[in-house]
């Protein structure tokens, strides 16, 4: 008697188990690391990045011309990654919508985020990746860890390795824990979090710097659980994020106040710039923004002040050779790839050399990297299968598990 | 020229060469001639036209050709020649390599063509949105897989949402577009006929898509620049200003590639990438004057030619006025003056200025050309009364049922042959059995001798459209109109775009339209004589000529309007309710089964001591439960 209602509530665990499963499709498996594990993984120690490429993610999850601010936002941050030096073989954008040559556009082909208008953000050289219909949640979470399908360009991919330094940045309307995609579909901050997991597990990062300007932004990294992920955000749990100024012949606000006094910053900074991070935060003004921004470093093991800007808004680089790749070089010492120049002097590079770094990623893209890339995602969606068992197994197991508890107990208090 | 939709082109080309036989451009036909067998030549040139209304259309044209002088390989489409690039974009080639693409056309356009003020464009250009089309090889069976791809692939090398080309609107055309390039390797003959190219086109099959709600703008022209040798660094593409081509009535940007014979034998053949801009300058908005510059239109100027051009012209269609003659005046006047083309009443003033004579640009002086009319502009140049015109429209009223009107003008003085596309997504559920046809107003009962063939592909949900194609005889100088009905389809929540309320783009329908080669009506289109300045295929023309008549027909693409159908949208919450009356419904269900499961029932003797004891301690857990639910409540 007492065997078979115990193997009766095992059987039905199970079946809770799986409809759990069905139900919540989305569920997270958290990997215990331990901070050390972290802080020594990664980089080489605890002041310099040791990251070799950057990359950019820039969204936009507003349609409709009275976002215009949201696309303005993006776009700025687009013209200052450009700036510094990320080519736009680096650069991921996506806009929902297409402001510039809607017919409400009085200025045709332009986007500025400022009333004086002296700086036309789209200009003559821009390039969209996704665009419109494009910019779904699916999407993006695919775009992150690589999942795409395989007839994907290659503008649409996000080609990384553990070697990356990538900014996230997205813009957009949100609330507690998620963020509107063309008031269609939400992403969820545990959607994020998961993703980033996922990037971390399949080494598609080095550090990724996380900034979102929306309402209640902060509660959008809350669920990030990653190492080396710097997250920032405009306003906390209950606030909203406000727009700066409006233009009267665009006849809508064209920046977002967080957006606005991020760029002050920006603006400042070149390619050699010294400002860190903590400058950044530090200039954050609440009284300014009519929002309380938030920053979140405790899974970024570097101090914040050892990180440079330019860490992620630019593309300056320390490069590594590898013993091998080192002696590849000796051997064609006069092909065109003599750009390689170790860096052994540390983190500071003489302008000059910065420069042609720059030049080295742009050229780079065209030609032999495609290779590399395209190993590495083969090898990424093997990581994937394993990690998916993993899952599973593990909720399978813990269904049964659960199953025996609630049995036991449920047993126990029938008979109490 | 080479986007001409006319498959006759060589005859067309072969007219405009016999009438302007005496024309100093022919000298350049012969001189040119002997660079037929170079590896590659880029050619890049702007043609300006004033239009009736006061606007101006300017059409950029940038071609760049790969020879190949192997006359026993047999011609592979892209195979045979990319083994290394010089002038010929890279990134175009490899696309055309890897997925085995013989013919190439994709065109972004914005606006709307008025074919009633404007008559017909120069050069043929696309209804609203993008259109793609193509002629794969089929020689492995995987002409889907390749199409799936090359609509990826240029999606994101033009940053267009080209991948939402899929099976749900890709079609296959079975008498339009044909084939504008070489169809048949082995052939001499250029396609000049429909049996010809179908026979021919035996190895390879054409996929057609568009979008008819896909928006052009910067991104788009950036790739596009940077297919350029010269980019927009120098030459006539330095006069591509993003801020002021996107400030315009219409824009038509486009690319094709095709395969085309060299000589007339076609032992010489060479693939041909055309690059085009079209667009119609507002030129009377800002100070409602007629008069133009090219500084004005572009806010740019031509410093210097593309050093890597074999030409590089700039040809400017006079406009014509039945009263008055040459009442403008035109700087600077071309060195070789101007040339006319076309019989008495159809004449064609045409000023050409080549850009590499030193005569005409020296370089720290720039290009310019300004346009003003003497007194007053005459109200209406020489009306262009375009010879076949196609209008289509939605009909019906409410959320269920829905009916669309198709108007077919021709206003020429005889029957013309025509072909009608038009490609319906499958949420339009067309009824066949509905279709009429109604000859200047009145209904025909029987349509045979209008409807000559109709070939009707009937939609699949969620897989493929509903593609009506009708082989036509216009009678002269009638109006046709054809009526069909459809119901709309309620579509799942999540099939509606994030804009649902705007309502679902239809695409536009296409009309090709054969008509005389000498009719006025049509000017002198397809951008022939540009060919003839070009020198290229004069040989080819010539022997044309001679074999056939001067009687021949030109092929005319007409697009119709785009259309905005409204499908009953839902009430996008509905999910959610759905989901918490789900949920509910579940956690019932899931307490009821887990204690019939988990607990067992008993029956309970009654008149027993033992009862009241059972009976007390459950009430007694009761009470201690109730006791918890209160104090977590207060938590």
């Amino acid at each position: 008697m007492r065997l078979q209602s115990l193997l009766k509530s095992i059987t039905f665990g199970l079946c809770a188990a799986s409809l759990s499963l069905a139900i919540l499709g989305s569920a997270t498996v958290t990997t215990s690391t331990s901070p050390d594990d972290v802080k020594t993984f990664f980089s080489k120690n605890k002041t310099k990045s040791g990251h070799t490429n950057n990359w950019a993610v820039l969204v936009c999850t507003s349609r409709f011309w009275f976002n215009y601010r949201h696309i303005a936002n993006t776009l700025s941050m687009y013209r200052t990654v450009k700036r510094l030096g990320i080519p736009d073989s680096n650069i991921i954008m996506m806009l929902a919508d297409d402001v510039a040559c809607n017919p409400r556009n009085t200025f045709p082909a332009t986007v500025f985020n400022n009333r004086d208008r002296h700086l036309d953000l789209y200009g003559e050289n821009v390039e969209v990746d996704y665009r419109g219909y494009e910019v779904t949640v699916e999407n993006f979470i695919r775009l992150l860890t690589g999942r795409v399908p395989k007839e994907t360009p290659r503008s649409k991919r996000l080609m990384t390795d553990d070697q990356s330094n990538i900014l996230v940045y997205m813009t957009g309307h949100g609330g507690e824990e998620f963020l509107k995609f063309q008031d269609a579909e939400e992403i969820s901050a545990y959607d994020l979090g998961d993703a980033f997991q996922q990037m971390y597990e399949k080494k598609r990062y080095n550090e990724i710097l996380f900034m979102i300007d929306t309402c209640q932004a902060n509660t959008m990294y809350t669920k990030i659980h990653s190492p080396n992920i710097l997250a920032t955000g405009s306003s906390k749990l209950d606030q909203s994020s406000y727009s700066h100024h409006d233009d009267p012949d665009i006849g809508v606000a064209v920046i977002d106040r967080f957006t606005y006094y991020v760029l002050e910053v920006l603006e400042k900074v070149n390619m050699q710039s010294k400002t860190t991070m903590k400058d950044l935060f530090n200039s954050y003004n609440p009284s300014l923004l009519n929002s309380d921004p938030g920053v979140r470093d405790d899974l970024f093991p570097r101090p914040l002040d050892q990180v440079l800007l330019t860490d992620f808004f630019g593309n300056v680089q320390r490069i590594e050779l590898t013993e091998t790749k080192n002696q590849s070089i000796g051997d064609s010492a006069t092909s065109p790839k003599d750009d390689y120049v170790p860096q052994e002097a540390g983190y500071f590079i003489p302008p000059e050399e910065v420069k042609r770094e720059g030049n080295v990623a742009e050229t780079d893209r065209g030609q032999g990297s495609l290779t590399n890339h395209m190993f590495e995602i083969g090898a990424n969606s093997e990581s994937s299968t394993l990690s998916t068992w993993r899952y599973m197994t593990f909720v399978v197991l813990s269904g049964m598990l659960l199953a025996l508890v609630a049995g036991s107990s449920s047993k126990i208090a029938a008979k109490v | 020229m080479p986007s001409s939709p006319s498959r006759i082109l060589w005859f067309s080309a072969a007219l405009v060469l016999a009438l302007s036989a005496a024309a100093p451009a022919s000298a350049q036909q012969s001189s040119s001639a002997s660079e037929l067998t170079t590896p590659e030549a880029f050619h890049e040139e702007l043609v300006l036209k004033p239009l009736n209304d006061g606007s101006v259309y300017s059409h950029f044209q940038f071609t760049t050709h790969v020879g190949t002088t192997i006359d026993e390989e047999p011609f592979n489409g892209a195979d045979s020649i990319f083994s290394h690039y010089s002038l010929f974009p890279r990134s175009v080639g490899q696309i055309l390599q890897e997925f085995e693409v013989n013919e190439l056309h994709l065109t972004f356009t914005q606006g709307r063509w008025h074919y009633d003020d404007w008559g017909y464009p120069l050069a043929p250009s696309a209804g609203t949105g993008v259109e793609l089309s193509a002629w794969l090889k089929d020689d492995r069976k995987q002409v889907n897989a390749n199409w799936k791809g090359l609509t990826n692939s240029l999606a994101g090398l033009f940053c267009a949402s080209l991948n939402f080309i899929d099976d749900t609107i890709t079609i296959e055309p079975k008498l339009s577009f044909r084939h504008e390039g070489l169809y048949n390797v082995h052939s001499a003959t250029p396609p000049t006929s429909q049996k010809n190219s179908t026979s021919g086109s035996a190895s390879q099959k054409l996929r057609y898509g568009s979008l008819p709600h896909e928006n052009v703008c910067t991104e788009n022209l950036t790739p596009w620049i940077k297919l350029l040798p010269c980019k927009s660094k120098a030459g006539i593409a330095s006069l591509l200003k993003s801020h002021k081509l996107f400030d315009t009535r219409f824009y038509s940007m486009a690319i094709h590639v095709r395969p085309v014979c060299e000589d007339e034998e076609c032992r010489v053949k060479s693939l041909e990438l055309v690059q085009s801009i079209t667009t119609v300058f507002d030129a009377v908005r800002n100070d409602g004057s007629y008069d133009w510059s090219m500084s004005g239109l572009f806010e740019r100027e031509i410093r210097d030619t593309c050093p890597l051009a074999t030409s590089s012209k700039v040809v400017l269609h006079l406009p014509q006025t039945t009263e008055y003659q040459a009442q403008y005046e035109l700087v600077p006047y071309p060195p070789n003056d101007v040339l006319s083309y076309g019989s008495d009443e159809n004449k064609e003033l045409i000023a050409v200025y080549d850009l590499k004579s030193p005569e005409v640009l020296s370089p720290p002086e720039p290009f310019q050309i300004s346009f003003k009319w003497d007194n007053t502009r005459p109200k209406m140049l020489r009306q262009l009364i375009p010879g076949v015109l196609t209008h289509r429209y939605f009909t019906g009223y409410g959320q269920e049922r829905g009916g669309l009107s198709i108007e077919v003008h021709n206003n020429n003085l005889e029957d013309v042959k025509a072909i009608y596309l038009d490609t319906l997504p499958w949420f339009l559920k067309i009824y066949l059995h509905t279709f009429s046809v109604q000859l200047n107003g009145k209904e025909l009962p029987n349509y045979n001798e209008i409807v000559k063939k109709m070939l009707y592909q009937p939609a699949v949900d969620r897989g493929r459209p509903a593609v009506l194609e009708l082989g036509l005889i216009l009678p002269a100088q009638s109006v046709l109109k054809f009526t069909i009905s459809f119901d709309k389809v309620f579509l799942k929540y999540t099939e509606h775009p994030p804009d649902a309320n705007r309502g679902f783009d239809v695409g536009y329908a296409v009309l090709t339209a054969y008509m005389p080669r000498d009719r006025g009506q049509i000017g002198y289109g397809g951008l022939d004589h540009l060919r003839n300045y070009q020198g290229r295929g004069a040989d080819q023309v010539q022997h044309q000529l001679e074999a056939g008549d001067n009687n021949q027909l030109e092929s005319v693409r007409v697009y119709t309007e785009t259309l905005l159908l409204s499908l009953p949208t839902p009430d996008f919450s509905m999910p959610y309710n759905v989901i918490t009356l789900t949920c509910t419904v579940i956690s019932l269900f899931f307490g009821t089964i887990f204690n019939m499961m988990t607990r067992s029932l008993e029956v309970v003797e009654q008149a027993s001591g033992k009862k009241k004891d059972a009976k007390g301690k459950e009430k007694a857990f009761v009470d201690q439960q109730e006791e918890q639910n209160n104090t977590s409540k207060d938590d």
